[in-house]
């Protein structure tokens, strides 16, 4: 690692343990606000919206590799602000995209003063056609994650044979979202776009499109293991520290080696899927052959991975984790939703089984 | 090419040349950890003359000087080429121990031999009443005058039938607590007094046996270390049996041989390679083997910056084992009931004449069988996690 890279881990470490600790993360969430403002101003003040932008854009330039554990304790602090995916997710696709919009959009996801999401991986496009002789944007987007946060959302336009991404300013007229609470803390929403079309919203076009498609959800997956395996450690941290205190027939359940071994195994579960994330990310950021391939295996190891070691978190502390003022089981409760984020794991698994026989 | 793929197209040639048919087919019939005996030790030789009998050890005492990726190199393609695997026990596990603990004479006298082929050694530490718990050995050694004169008995020693050296755990003072009392002793299994038993395995073949020490008689200069530091001694090692192997090149050669078995295997008009309930759960064990190997290649790169892999050898071991135990439940459910047929004489690399079963369902029960013992020896799965709850959890 870098001293950057070093610094910047340090630096999210030392904000989320001091001011992103689990009651005070509960009491946004109880607030009903989508996102606690003063939280998202410090990430990017600390230069996290800028972590993977190019350096001729005033970012860092990591890679996925290096940002892997500035990801992990997004998950292990339960972090709800949607950072990845407007910095790390549609900011990627905008750095690949037209100098236009380049000017246009990445300052402010850099800034903040953007929050973009992006859809579903096999969200329907929105469709552009002539109707009365105006060019009109339409389409619906469902369960977008975040998609009751952002300010925008990155989004799939088919017109004709062609294929384009969009930013679509949700505050416009004509874009219009249902938002809802998700388990997990955040806010998502449907999202319906009947408007005027502007062409100033278009990121990239064609085969850049394209190729645009399967590097934003190729790396989805990267992120969103990522933040899996910080989830399953703070499941397992916790586990570990809970069974020590806890006493039952006289002793600590630590003591009991019916749960060591179980422990032992979510250990071990962790940490597999810590190698498979690392190695896919670093295939990913130098563009190794197999790098899709390594992806989708990373991120169905750690949903398969995530499963059992949250479930287990909930098994061993007992009923204290079926609470919701406990902060365990919301480690499972993450998990449980990104498991089918940015598509489900039997798609990823049919996705894995094709591109080995290809 | 960089010098790494020179030296793998290296090895690839010598292994072209050296491997006989006669020895692929050796090589292709293990079943085990072990392939069989006359092979195993004709392909020792081979290696033994070529310089590349102990990829492990330093060059100084016979070693070829090769580091970690090309050792890994090495050991990749003599398993994919279907090389006889040598029996191990001396090269792999006593002779670092000796380097490490043993007399000047110890080093000069036995490891040339066991580079040969001259010795072949067998492991003694499990008892009948000591297995996972081996502090609690009973087997004694009482000194008198030049030597120790040994009583009892050991279990599971592989290859001992073939061996003509033992290694043993032996209990040389009965009064402090467990562990202080074990000395390491190296003993001549032609020594008056010996009895192996061979003990036939669920697969029908023997590789195991019982080691009954009567009065034996084993002179003082064959203690390593010192006596009732046997422990010590013996720890180190059982950290180099579960660090030093490299799971992901077994199952690698695992997966490789269930696509060609799916492919083989017929699906109505199709093969099982079709059908997609296999594929899931073969796409499944991809996965797990991908985890696996890159946990492998991160702890490598761990101990070359100097680290030690310490109890992430254990959970290496742990998934290593049980993967391998999963690849092969895939290979007795794609094979059906042409894994039924015991071949017994089929599964020995000399049996000339048809066998009962087509070729590629020739190994795949007799490996499922063996294969329940991978996470019972070298300290069993339940072992390994309790290292890991103790050593890396804390609890």
């Amino acid at each position: 690692m870098t001293d950057e890279q070093n610094m910047l881990r340090d630096s999210a470490e030392r904000y989320l343990r001091e001011n992103y600790e689990f009651a005070s993360r509960q009491n946004a969430v109880d607030s009903g606000k989508a996102l606690d403002i003063e939280h998202w101003r410090a990430f990017s003040d600390m230069g996290w919206t800028a972590m993977t932008a190019p350096e001729n854009a005033d970012g860092f330039g990591f890679g996925l590799a290096d940002i892997v554990p500035v990801i992990e304790l997004f998950g292990y602090y339960l972090v709800r602000e949607p950072l990845l995916e407007s910095a790390v997710l549609a900011g990627g696709v905008i750095a690949a995209g037209s100098e236009a919009a380049r000017a246009l959009y990445l300052p402010g996801i850099i800034d903040g003063s953007i929050i973009a999401t992006i859809p579903q991986r096999d969200s329907t496009p929105l469709t552009l056609q002539a109707i009365d002789g105006e060019d009109r944007l339409q389409g619906d987007l469902q369960f977008v994650p975040s998609g009751g946060t952002a300010s925008h959302v990155l989004a799939p336009i088919q017109h004709d044979h062609e294929k384009h991404w969009a930013m679509i300013d949700l505050s416009q007229q004509g874009a219009s979202r249902v938002a809802y609470k998700t388990h997990d803390g955040r806010h998502g929403a449907h999202i319906t776009v009947d408007l005027l079309y502007d062409d100033g919203c278009i990121v990239l076009s064609g085969t850049d499109a394209d190729a645009a498609t399967q590097a934003l959800y190729a790396r989805a997956m990267l992120v969103a293991a990522a933040e899996g395996v910080g989830a399953m450690q703070g499941a397992l941290d916790s586990t570990v520290e809970y069974t020590r205190q806890r006493e039952q027939f006289g002793q600590s359940l630590s003591s009991f080696q019916a749960l060591q071994h179980r422990m032992a195994e979510m250990l071990i579960q962790t940490e597999l899927a810590r190698s498979l994330v690392l190695a896919a990310c670093r295939a990913w950021d130098t563009q190794a052959d197999n790098a899709s391939t390594l992806a989708l295996a990373a991120k169905a190891k750690v949903d398969a991975a995530a499963r059992s070691v949250t479930q287990e978190a909930i098994q061993m502390h007992g009923g204290i984790a079926t609470t919701n003022e406990y902060k365990v089981g919301h480690y499972f409760k993450r998990m449980a939703l990104l498991e089918s984020w940015p598509q489900h794991r039997d798609a990823l698994i049919a996705e894995f089984i094709q591109r080995r026989q290809g | 090419m960089t010098d790494y793929q020179i030296f793998r197209k290296s090895v690839k040639d010598f292994l072209g040349e050296a491997l006989t048919p006669e020895l692929r087919r050796a090589g292709e019939l293990t079943t085990s950890v072990f392939s069989e005996f006359s092979a195993a030790l004709a392909w020792q030789k081979k290696l033994h003359a070529q310089g590349w009998i102990a990829p492990d050890w330093p060059s100084e005492f016979g070693g070829p000087g090769w580091d970690i990726q090309q050792r890994s190199i090495f050991q990749e393609e003599c398993k994919l080429a279907n090389a006889p695997s040598v029996v191990m026990m001396g090269i792999q596990m006593l002779g670092p121990m000796l380097m490490h603990y043993g007399t000047e004479e110890q080093k000069q006298y036995y490891l040339p031999r066991m580079l040969s082929g001259a010795d072949i050694w067998c492991q003694g530490y499990s008892e009948p009443g000591a297995g996972s718990d081996l502090a609690s050995l009973k087997t004694t050694a009482v000194r008198d005058g030049d030597n120790y004169v040994v009583n009892g008995t050991k279990i599971w020693t592989s290859m001992a039938h073939h061996a003509n050296q033992i290694f043993c755990l032996v209990r040389t003072d009965k009064a402090v607590k467990p562990q202080a009392g074990i000395s390491f002793l190296l003993i001549d299994l032609e020594s008056p007094g010996i009895t192996i038993t061979p003990i036939v395995s669920l697969d029908g073949q023997v590789e195991q046996c019982q080691v009954f020490f009567d009065a034996v008689k084993v002179p003082c200069a064959n203690l390593v270390g010192a006596e009732n530091d046997g422990w010590s001694v013996a720890k180190s090692l059982l950290e180099f049996e579960r660090g030093g192997h490299n799971f992901t090149i077994d199952v690698k050669k695992q997966l490789r041989k269930i696509h060609s078995q799916a492919k083989l295997t017929p699906w109505g008009e199709k093969t099982r390679a079709a059908d997609p309930v296999f594929q899931h759960r073969l796409a499944e064990a991809e996965i797990d083997a991908l985890a696996l190997e890159h946990t492998e290649l991160r702890i490598k790169g761990a101990v070359e910056a100097g680290g030690n892999p310490g109890a992430l050898s254990s959970l290496v071991k742990v998934v290593g084992t049980e993967l391998g135990q999963r690849l092969n439940e895939l290979s007795i459910d794609l094979v059906g009931p042409a894994a039924a047929p015991q071949c017994l004489e089929a599964l020995d690399p000399n049996h000339k004449g048809d066998t009962p079963v087509p070729e590629h369902a020739l190994t795949a029960m007799a490996e499922y069988i063996n294969n329940r013992a991978a996470t019972i020896y070298g300290g069993t799965a339940e072992i390994q996690r309790t290292i890991i709850a103790k050593k890396v959890l804390g609890l």
